[in-house]
């Protein structure tokens, strides 16, 4: 004679078993989803940052070597000397003569610019760059103020 | 012959799950505290990358200056830091203090631990 076991499983455990698989299941791909986006915004913070820093160097350095403006909108900078800096798309472009040198802003971000004068100081140029929400509006709240005074009127 | 049945009552079975869910719910509580810490901590390096551009932009301002004497440094530290918007993002706070050759710019973080100390020497 063959001795077969049969363990019958309830359908109480068979149903605690489903649901808790389906509770597993859920948190693994909760888990996966939220370190995914951490993972991506960190990726992009850092490109930020990157980005922040060389772009200043090289923003106040181009500022300072080009002397006064003849025009500031919020988003283009024009010398009196024809060198301009503009936004093209999320591309910060910094134009000299026949030089044309470019910095990717990363993805959610942009530059706007000012021209602001106090009494006893040369004028100033400030950049903000600043994040972009999901409909590319402005977020004036989150942004980085870069300060480069315009050579040429120290006082 | 009669099929033998054996039928196994097992009492362990919720014992079994409740020690499972609570291995879960373990599980989640440290994911979601490792991701809340994570995410303080990046507000906090937004913050202090925010609190060094306050610095480095009253320096670009004074060295564009001619001369400038304690005030014309408290006048723009001050400005840089209201117009930088840390102030209403976060809980840091810009302390000038006159020193006898100069003064001393910080940017004090909430644990009230400086950020960053500048010493500048100018006229009083």
């Amino acid at each position: 004679m063959s001795a077969i076991k049969i363990n019958r499983y309830t359908l109480l455990e068979m149903l605690a078993v489903i649901v808790l698989a389906g509770v597993l299941m859920n948190a693994a791909l909760l888990f996966y989803y939220k370190s995914q986006n951490i993972n991506r915004k960190y990726t992009e913070k850092a490109v930020q940052i990157k980005s922040v820093s060389a772009v200043s160097k090289y923003l106040r350095s181009f500022i300072h070597d080009n002397g006064e403006t003849f025009m500031v909108k919020p988003d283009k900078v024009v010398f009196k000397n024809g060198s301009v800096i503009t936004m093209d798309g999320n591309r910060l472009v910094f134009i000299a003569g026949s030089s044309t040198r470019s910095f990717a802003l990363p993805k959610g971000f942009s530059t706007t610019f000012a021209l602001e004068q106090s009494p006893e100081e040369p004028p100033r140029i400030v950049t903000n760059i600043v994040v972009l929400d999901s409909k590319d509006q402005l977020q004036l709240n989150k942004f980085t103020r870069i300060t480069a005074c315009v050579k040429g009127g120290a006082k | 012959m009669k099929n033998e049945k054996q039928v196994t009552i097992r009492y362990y079975l919720m014992a079994e799950m409740v020690f499972a869910l609570g291995l879960l719910m373990v599980l989640t509580a440290c994911f979601f505290a490792t991701t809340n810490t994570i995410q303080r901590m990046d507000k906090s390096f937004t913050d202090e990358s925010c609190g060094l551009m306050v610095v480095d932009n009253t320096l670009e301002r004074l060295e564009h200056k001619k001369q400038y004497k304690l005030d014309d440094v408290k006048r723009i530290f001050l400005d840089e830091y209201d117009k930088s918007g840390i102030k209403d993002r976060t809980k840091m706070l810009a302390a000038f203090t006159p020193s006898p050759d100069g003064a001393t710019l910080a940017i004090i973080k909430h644990n009230s631990k400086p950020l960053i100390e500048v010493q500048i020497k100018c006229q009083q």
